[in-house]
Parts: C-alpha cells; sequence; structure tokens
C-alpha cells in the first residue's frame, strides 16, 4: 500500500514538474503560431491549397521551426517559407514578423495590411500587426488587435479571443 | 636605422598576428561547436493553447538587430550585456564596441574610433541623442560619457553607435558618428527598485527606481541616484622625487530622471550634476594639499508627440529645453596670494522640430524635417576671491552673441527592387549671426545579394559649425565618408560583419589645419548558442595621418581588438561576463610624433544573479583582473607628464531589489 501510494504520489510530482516545466521561449512561440493558424479562418472566396507560415529572412527562430515540418491543419499542409520582400509576403496566410530588420519588416506589415493574411510578431514596435506576443510574468501572452483584422476578411475563432490578454476593437 | 625598422615592422606584425590568432581560435572553436548546437527540440504544438499560456518560458538567446535606418555598421549594446559585462559608464558600454577606444584625462572620459583620437578631438564631432533628444552641451559640444553623463547605466534599454557622418539624419556635428541612446520603459522596470553598490576607492552609489505602465495607458519611469567615491592616489615626479597625493581626487554626482508616456505624447526630463576633485595639479607641476573642483551639471526636459495624421503620413514633433553649466573652483595655483579662482560657463538653449514621414508614393519613404534651435544664453565669468575675507575681488563676466539655428532635411528610402534600396538625402542648416551655412548630402546602396548576405555601400559629406569655445568661426569643418559594409549570416544567430572605410576631414577648426585621411577596416564575428551564451569578437585595423605633413595622428592606434564572452554558470541563476580589450601602441602627443604609449590588454570579469534569491540581482565585477599598468595619451601642459595612469585592478559589488 505504501508502494502504491509512494508511486503515486512520484508519478504525481513528476506530472506536476512536467506540467511546470519551463519551456525555450521560441517553442512556445511557434506553438503559439502554429495555434493561431489553427484558429483563423482565411475567406471561403479564395481557394487555399497550402498554408503558407512566412518568416522574414534569417527569423530568429532556427531549429525551433523544425516542430512545423510535415504537418496539416484540416487537409492543408503546412509550409514554412523565408520571404524578404513585400511580394513574397504576399503568398502567404500567415505572416510572423521580429526585429531582424524591423523598418523593412514595418514595411511589409503596411503593404498586406488589407489582405487575408494573418499578421503575427513579438516586436512591439511593429503597428501593423493583428496579434502579438509579449513577455509577461516570466510567460508569453498575447493581443489580438481586431480593428485591423477588419480589413483582411479573416476570422478568428472565440476561442483565440478569449484567450488573448486584449482585444482592441 | 634600417636595423630599427625592421625591428618596429617585425613587433607591430607579430602583434597583428597575435590578434588575429586570438580570434582565429574563437572562429574555429566557435564553428567546431556549432554543430552541437542542436538542442532537443520539443514539438509544443500538441500541448493545448490554455496551457502554453501557463507555461514558463526560457528567455531566447539572439543576436540584437539594429533599430536605426543607418547604412553604416551599426555596433549594439543591449540592458542584458550591461548587466552581464558589468557596465557602469556610458564610456565602458561604449568601450566594448568594435574599432572604438575609450580614454580619460583627470578630468573627462573621451571616445576616439576611425582613427580620430587626439585628446579633444571629438568633442564635437560626436553626437549623443537620448530617446531622440541630441544630448551633448552647446558650449563645448562634449558627449559625456563617464560619472559625469545624464543617464544611470541601469535606465539603459540599448545603446546603438552608428559609425560614420550621420549629419543629414541627425544634425550638425555628427561629424564621426552618433551614439544613440534608447531609455527604458516603466514597463520593463515594472517595480519599485532599490539598488546600491560599492567597490575600490571606497566608491559607492544608492539608487532608487519606480517603473509602472499603469491601468489607463499612462507609462511612468522616475528614478534618482548618486555616486560618491574618494578616488585614487596619483603620485607625479618632482623636481625627479616621486610625491604622492592622496584623497585629492574625490568624487560625487547626483541624478534624476522622469520619463513618462501616454498615448502618442511623452515626456522626458533628466538631471545630472557631478563635483571632481582634480588630483593636486598634475599639469601643472604645483603640489598642494589642496585641490581644484570641477562641477558639470546637465540638464534637460523634453515633451513630444506622435501622431498619424493618415494612413500614409505621420508626424513627430517635439519642443525642449536644455542647459550646461561648469564650475571650476581653484585654490591652488593663487594659493601663495590667498586668492581663489572661480571660472564658469553658463549655456542654455531651446528649440523644437518637426519631422513627416510619408508613404504616399510606391516603393518610397520619405522624411521632411524641420529643427530650429536657439542658444540664447551662453555666458562665462571669472572671479577672484580673497580667501582671508571671503570677497570677490575682481570679476570678469562675459556674454557671448546668442545663435539661432534652422535646418531643413529630407530623406527618401527608395526600394529600387525588391533586395535593392536607395537611401539618399541633403541637410540644409543656417545660423542667424556668424554667417555659417552648409549643406550635407548623403547616399547609401543597400544590396541583398543572397538570403543571408547583404551589401552596405553609403557616402557622404557632414559639417560641423564651430562650437562657441572654438570662437567665431563661419566656415565648418566637414567630413568626407565612404563606408563599405559586408555582413553575413552563418546559420542559426551567428553572424560576421566586415567593413572598410575612409574618412577625410577638411577645413578642420583647431591649432592643426592639416586635412586629415583616415581608412580602416573591421571585422566583427558573433555568435549565440541555444544554452545562453555569447560570443562578440572584433578587430580593427585603422591608419591615419595629416594630409600636409603624412605624420601620425596623435593617439590614434592601428590595431584595437575585442573579445567579449557571457556564459550562464548555473543555469540563468549565475552568469559570468569576461572581456578582453587589446589597444594597440599609440602616438604620443608630441611635434615629431615620433614615442609612443605602449599597446595594452586588459580584462574584466563580472558574476551576475539574477533571481536566485527572487526578485534580487547581485554581481560583482573586477576590471583590470591582472593589474595591467597602462595610460591614456594626454596633452602635456607644463610638466612633461605624457600619459594618464589608468586604474589598477578594482572590483565592484552591486545588489538591487525589486518591489513587486
Amino acid at each position: 500500500m505504501r508502494q502504491i501510494l509512494l508511486i503515486i504520489l512520484l508519478t504525481a510530482g513528476f506530472m506536476l514538474k512536467l506540467s511546470a516545466a519551463p519551456l525555450p521561449e521560441d517553442t512556445i512561440k511557434v506553438a503559439y503560431i502554429y495555434n493561431f493558424a489553427l484558429l483563423t479562418e482565411w475567406p471561403k472566396n479564395k481557394e487555399i491549397k497550402d498554408i503558407h507560415i512566412c518568416f522574414y529572412e534569417r527569423s530568429n527562430f532556427g531549429t525551433a521551426l523544425d516542430a512545423l515540418k510535415d504537418k496539416s491543419i484540416e487537409d492543408h499542409s503546412l509550409k514554412i517559407q523565408n520571404i524578404s520582400n513585400i511580394n513574397e509576403a504576399k503568398e502567404c496566410q500567415v505572416l510572423f514578423l521580429d526585429d531582424v530588420n524591423f523598418l523593412e519588416e514595418e514595411k511589409i506589415a503596411k503593404a498586406v495590411s488589407d489582405l487575408p493574411i494573418l499578421v503575427v510578431t513579438d516586436n512591439p514596435n511593429i503597428s501593423d500587426s493583428h496579434i502579438m506576443i509579449i513577455r509577461e510574468n516570466k510567460k508569453l501572452a498575447f493581443d489580438i488587435s481586431l480593428r485591423k483584422l477588419k480589413d483582411t476578411n479573416l476570422s478568428i475563432s472565440s476561442r483565440l479571443l478569449r484567450l488573448a490578454r486584449r482585444v482592441t476593437k | 636605422m634600417l636595423r630599427k625598422i625592421v625591428y618596429i615592422k617585425h613587433t607591430s606584425l607579430s602583434r597583428i598576428k597575435a590578434v588575429y590568432l586570438f580570434l582565429l581560435q574563437f572562429l574555429l572553436a566557435s564553428s567546431l561547436s556549432a554543430s552541437q548546437d542542436n538542442t532537443t527540440i520539443v514539438d509544443a504544438t500538441m500541448i493545448p493553447l490554455e496551457e502554453l499560456l501557463q507555461t514558463e518560458y526560457i528567455p531566447a538567446n539572439h543576436i540584437a538587430n539594429q533599430i536605426s535606418n543607418a547604412a553604416s555598421a551599426v555596433s549594439i549594446v543591449t540592458a542584458k550585456d550591461i548587466g552581464d559585462y558589468g557596465y557602469r559608464t556610458l564610456g565602458d558600454i561604449l568601450g566594448s564596441m568594435r574599432g572604438i577606444q575609450i580614454f580619460h584625462d583627470y578630468e573627462y572620459t573621451y571616445i576616439g574610433g576611425r582613427g580620430f583620437s587626439a585628446p579633444g578631438e571629438y568633442a564635437g564631432r560626436i553626437i549623443v541623442l537620448i530617446d531622440g533628444y541630441r544630448a551633448d552641451d552647446s558650449m563645448y559640444g562634449q558627449a559625456y560619457l563617464g560619472n559625469d553623463s545624464l543617464l544611470d547605466v541601469s535606465l539603459i534599454d540599448r545603446v546603438e553607435y552608428i559609425p560614420g557622418g550621420g549629419s543629414s539624419g541627425y544634425g550638425n556635428g555628427a561629424l564621426l558618428g552618433v551614439i544613440n541612446i534608447i531609455t527604458k520603459k516603466g514597463k520593463d522596470i515594472d517595480a519599485v527598485q532599490v539598488a546600491g553598490g560599492y567597490g575600490s576607492h571606497n566608491s559607492r552609489t544608492k539608487r532608487a527606481t519606480y517603473g509602472k505602465k499603469l491601468e489607463n495607458g499612462l507609462d511612468i519611469l522616475f528614478s534618482a541616484s548618486d555616486y560618491i567615491s574618494d578616488g585614487r592616489d596619483f603620485t607625479y615626479q618632482v623636481n625627479a622625487v616621486d610625491t604622492t597625493q592622496k584623497d585629492q581626487n574625490g568624487e560625487r554626482n547626483q541624478r534624476f530622471f522622469l520619463k513618462t508616456s501616454y498615448e502618442n505624447f511623452s515626456l522626458l526630463a533628466a538631471r545630472s550634476t557631478r563635483d571632481l576633485h582634480i588630483p593636486s595639479y598634475p599639469q601643472d607641476g604645483i603640489i598642494s594639499d589642496k585641490s581644484p573642483m570641477i562641477q558639470d551639471e546637465n540638464a534637460f526636459i523634453r515633451l513630444s508627440a506622435n501622431i498619424d495624421l493618415s494612413q500614409d503620413l505621420k508626424l513627430s514633433a517635439s519642443v525642449w529645453y536644455g542647459h550646461y553649466l561648469y564650475r571650476y573652483d581653484d585654490p591652488v595655483y593663487f594659493e601663495n596670494w590667498g586668492i581663489t579662482e572661480l571660472y564658469g560657463t553658463n549655456a542654455r538653449w531651446h528649440g523644437g522640430d518637426l519631422k513627416f514621414i510619408s508613404s504616399w508614393f510606391e516603393n518610397h519613404t520619405f522624411s521632411l524635417g524641420f529643427e530650429y534651435r536657439n542658444d540664447y544664453e551662453w555666458s562665462s565669468f571669472d572671479k577672484y576671491r580673497n580667501d582671508t575675507t571671503g570677497q570677490i575681488e575682481e570679476s570678469y563676466p562675459y556674454d557671448y552673441e546668442p545663435r539661432k539655428t534652422t535646418s531643413v532635411y529630407l530623406y527618401d528610402d527608395f526600394s529600387i527592387f525588391p533586395d535593392f534600396n536607395l537611401n539618399y538625402g541633403f541637410r540644409y542648416e543656417q545660423s542667424n549671426n556668424n554667417g555659417f551655412h552648409s549643406f550635407s548630402p548623403q547616399a547609401a546602396l543597400i544590396y541583398k545579394a543572397f538570403k543571408n548576405t547583404v551589401f552596405k555601400f553609403s557616402t557622404g559629406m557632414t559639417n560641423r559649425q564651430a562650437t562657441i569655445s572654438e570662437g567665431y568661426v563661419d566656415k565648418p569643418e566637414h567630413a568626407q565618408t565612404t563606408e563599405l559594409v559586408w555582413e553575413q549570416g552563418l546559420g542559426w544567430q551567428t553572424e560576421l560583419l566586415a567593413s572598410a572605410y575612409q574618412y577625410r576631414i577638411s577645413d578642420r577648426i583647431s591649432f592643426d589645419t592639416s586635412d586629415i585621411l583616415a581608412r580602416g577596416a573591421e571585422v566583427e564575428f558573433k555568435k549565440h548558442w541555444n544554452d545562453g551564451t555569447r560570443v562578440h569578437a572584433s578587430y580593427a585595423y585603422q591608419d591615419a595621418y595629416d594630409v600636409d605633413t603624412k605624420l601620425p595622428l596623435i593617439n590614434a592606434p592601428h590595431d584595437i581588438a575585442k573579445l567579449n564572452l557571457s556564459t550562464p554558470l548555473v543555469d540563468e541563476k549565475l552568469r559570468m561576463g569576461f572581456e578582453m580589450q587589446y589597444l594597440g601602441k599609440r602616438v604620443l602627443s608630441t611635434d615629431a610624433r615620433n614615442t609612443y604609449a605602449d599597446s595594452y590588454t586588459i580584462a574584466n570579469v563580472n558574476l551576475i544573479s539574477r533571481n536566485a534569491i527572487p526578485n534580487t540581482v547581485f554581481s560583482f565585477t573586477v576590471r583590470n583582473i591582472t593589474d595591467k599598468h597602462y595610460g591614456d595619451v594626454i596633452v602635456p601642459w607644463y610638466t612633461d607628464e605624457m600619459q594618464y595612469p589608468r586604474d589598477g585592478r578594482n572590483f565592484w559589488i552591486q545588489l538591487e531589489y525589486n518591489f513587486r
């Protein structure tokens, strides 16, 4: 009996530890981006084959991006793309911008602002994003701007809106 | 003679070799371990989003990218670096950057780089921006980098050093470069912070900082700090006898800082005062048990707004006031006459600027700006006080004619092809009373040759108006600068940068009127690992001389090498920062310019513990760990002292607690 209790305690402790274990920032951000894509609906009138998740140039993520390899959402497979200009950005469904070259990235964000492209960033200097990932209390939160999403015809699931730290209308 | 030349060449070559080997080792070591870089990849996409939101993150270890829109080879130091290497002054921060040399005399800290490093050379030739406010004083045009600077380093979020002529973008005086400081916001602190430090020479500091972003969106940061030090003992040769001056180098400073922002508006204010006793009277060879004292006060306040006028048009505007007060209290020089000299200068200014940024035209981003600056007070006084009666016996006040300067600038960032950008623009500037006017054009091409390869070519002409301390000179000093930069990404968080440049300064406002020519090349390597280790290594070669005489420039070394290594020892709870700085031999301040100050290598180490005890940051710094004796080149006055002796091994401990 005592042994069983011990095993339960140990397992519980291990489980607790698992759930509380911190993860690398990039790993969490990549998983966020995956979830954002999962919980977004693109306009039906435009046929999408693959979901292109785009990163500006050599994005900061490195190997953390491998988590998105061979994944699909419903029957769309995910394609990771590195883009370096506005024309390439226009082919994306999800566009992540960071601070690799933020002046360029800000221009791109502006140029695609009325297209059905979900623009995600972790750089507070980029003002034209739809979802911004923020460091808060050792955790990563995100804000959603419905106001900026209006022109894009994208629809965001209520689950995502509920989980956002702040939603601006 | 021939023997000597061969000898000199041999030693300088082997020294360069040593520096290369030193860097090469790190390149090799890092490229070898690059393959071991793949930490286990966790697929967090399987974890529900609700759970991820509750998961703590391990901060990523990314190489910082530049914010400023400059086509030159920008160097960046972030708040993390400041903590990890234990930097305590702006001079410490800049001293870690590629190709920069920081040097001192008995009063101030100076910056040199790209061949221009003569004592005093950089005053007025480099500008400091604090969140966009130009913070060098208007009397001497000096950037304050030591304990006299406006900011406590704990308030700095990042410092970018932009070498090269920046006049078009930043204004008159950015002849050789711009130090762009971005301060923290209240939400970055998000606490009430108290900190204290203690170190060598009985130096101690106290600081209290409050920073918060309130629910209504108002962001506030307020900080007050002081620093007191007994200073060092200095030994001089007086009539061939060593004489030590004790307790005559005391220093004290106080700083206040306020930054608030609400929606589109922000207010920034800072004030710093420093009293410094100059040990004995080194340059005049007068030894006294008293010591002269200098006092510097810098202060400013600036209100700014950033407004979106339409989808394609942004406006930023600001108004500002600033002052610089200098006092010099000298009981030594006239000691035998029972008289104390009090000398001082006051400079006060205000002004405003407007800048429109438009993206009306496809592929173009135009910036059009206007700036008005009124240096409405420049005055000085020289008083002689009877030490017995305390009465002022003689007084010589003097007011200089004030000056108004207006400028206009236009910039365009033109994206010719997706991977090919042209930045071009100009600045025109004129003053109302000294006939000064200047035109500063600038152009840069930025070409992304491959995904990880960027080439930048920039050229421009920048101008500098004489400061009032240099007198009424109508002709601007100007610099023609050309620079080629190659940035190469080498895989994840690994970067190589190389640059080559040429500067020519003409119409110098100086005792020497010969043109200066400086050429050089720099290389820098950065790598960050997943485990949190960072390495930055750089080497700069420079060659600068007077065009007329072909003589080398005073205090300009050929070689500058730096190595910075920061690595976690116990998770992120204890981290070690190690840096090494090499400076080649420099020509001393003599007419023949054939004697040199020795080259030196110094090393500093810093241990920092963040949150090992919750909300507490503890650090311990040892600078100059090998206790190297070395000196900085100074201008000798009456004695033959050619170098300012730098501090030996010294330590500092600091404790910070955050009330959250």
